[in-house]
């Protein structure tokens, strides 16, 4: 689906990381292969540390103590978007939980989407939609996981990878030459390519799913955790991602964007990415998400943004951007947005104590 | 065009440097052999060996499926440089 919206604007950008760093080397011994292999992928996937929360935090907690930091931003939102697969619960919503604890207006229309890589493009486009209605100047999309206690700590597909962070963007309405254009799309074929396989209505939570089970890969983990089925998901990032992501920047004219922020996959696949869409500048497409803070799913590309101002320290400078996601679901998408109106960006590191 | 048995001799020793010691060069790699992260670390063991950039859309489990299969492909790219 391709989408073209007018009148609207990221403003602000705030994220929030775990002051806890958990590191590649210290994980191995978990590990049921062999430390030469670990250390192979290191290298090539770009393990290295991650941040994840040492004690079971809810969503809920994170976006509550990232919320209390600049709450002025947030007190005259008109929507209220949390894009996880991290919920608080199975029922209610989360940004249900979210309204009655920032004490929101009923009017303020409150939604959860239950994605992750691609994430953060959807809630960008639902947020533009909303704001086409009248009353609506300014939707809060928050997104991210705190994917870490959902995924075993023996499975060395998906460990290493994952990072737990909770972003804060502010999608709200400007003059008629700011524009957001994009596109979306899921390959449902794929969708149990990632994925938590028990826990929900098709396969309850039992005594037997809990159970941590040696996997033909020699991971260990039970089907209440996060499953990754590396050779499927790496054939679709290299096929149908690139493809797509070839195609989209050439019809969107994208060869002069300031910046590519990327979903932060991993290193090898980012790296080829780059080489493939002629992206020479190191500095164009950040990929120290990924090196220094993990995989947080829909978390990672205002991840990105925050980290890179918090580097280069001229997002002022900033025009034509392109943002792009790509994973769970089987879903992938991409905008180009201008983020010279961007004009608030944080990035905070600390540990969230419930 | 690469000495076709020092091309063998390094694509052995990238796969023994992934733990496939003693594989034949016809012997097929996906059937149990390797999975999606042994294939990278072999992309990235060839890239740093014969000093060449697999092209991302080349990194296909047939260019992949044996060491006979790999040899060709690091001869096309070469030939191409």
């Amino acid at each position: 689906m391709k989408f073209s919206f007018s009148n609207c604007k990221i403003s602000s950008v705030e994220s929030l990381v775990p002051e806890n760093v958990s590191y590649f080397d210290d994980e191995i011994g978990n590990y049921p292969q062999s430390e030469a292999s670990s250390q192979k992928l290191k290298k090539v996937m770009g393990y290295g540390e991650h941040r994840i929360f040492t004690n079971p935090v809810s969503f809920t907690a994170v976006a509550t103590q990232l919320l209390q930091k600049n709450p002025s931003l947030y007190s005259d939102i008109d929507a209220l978007i949390v894009v996880t697969q991290t919920p608080d619960h199975l029922i209610p919503s989360t940004s249900s939980i979210i309204s009655g604890i920032l004490a929101l207006p009923a009017h303020v229309f409150c939604l959860d989407i239950n994605d992750g890589c691609a994430g953060y493009i959807k809630g960008v486009f639902v947020a533009a939609n909303l704001l086409n209605n009248p009353g609506v100047d300014k939707v809060l999309l928050l997104t991210g996981d705190v994917l870490s206690q959902f995924v075993s700590r023996q499975d060395r597909n998906s460990f290493p990878l994952i990072g737990d962070a909770l972003n804060a963007t502010i999608v709200e309405t400007c003059g008629p030459r700011s524009t957001i254009v994009g596109e979306l799309f899921t390959d449902g074929s794929g969708s149990d390519a990632i994925s938590i396989p028990a826990g929900g209505s098709a396969l309850l939570s039992s005594a037997e799913t809990l159970r941590p089970v040696v996997q033909n890969d020699d991971n260990i983990r039970s089907t209440n955790q996060l499953v990754m089925k590396g050779r499927d998901v790496f054939a679709f990032t290299q096929t149908t991602v690139v493809d797509f992501l070839e195609r989209f920047l050439s019809e969107y004219s994208c060869s002069d964007a300031d910046r590519f922020y990327f979903h932060q996959a991993n290193k090898f696949i980012l790296e080829k990415i780059m080489q493939k869409i002629g992206v020479s500048d190191p500095k164009k497409m950040p990929l120290d998400v990924i090196k220094k803070y993990g995989n947080s799913s829909s978390g990672t590309i205002p991840l990105a943004i925050c980290l890179d101002n918090q580097s280069t320290k001229d997002i002022e400078k900033l025009g034509k951007c392109v943002l792009a996601g790509f994973g769970v679901g089987l879903a992938y998408g991409g905008i180009v947005i201008d983020l010279s109106k961007l004009s608030h960006v944080k990035l905070y590191q600390e540990n969230v104590i419930v | 065009m690469s000495d076709k048995v020092h091309v063998r001799e390094v694509i052995r020793e990238s796969l023994s440097a992934i733990a496939l010691e003693n594989v034949e060069m016809n012997s097929p790699l996906f059937n149990g052999l390797l999975d999606s992260f042994d294939l990278v670390s072999l992309v990235v063991e060839l890239e740093e060996k014969f000093q060449v950039s697999i092209p991302i859309e080349n990194v296909t489990v047939d260019n992949f499926s044996t060491g006979d299969s790999i040899f060709n492909l690091i001869n096309s790219i070469k030939s191409k440089q």
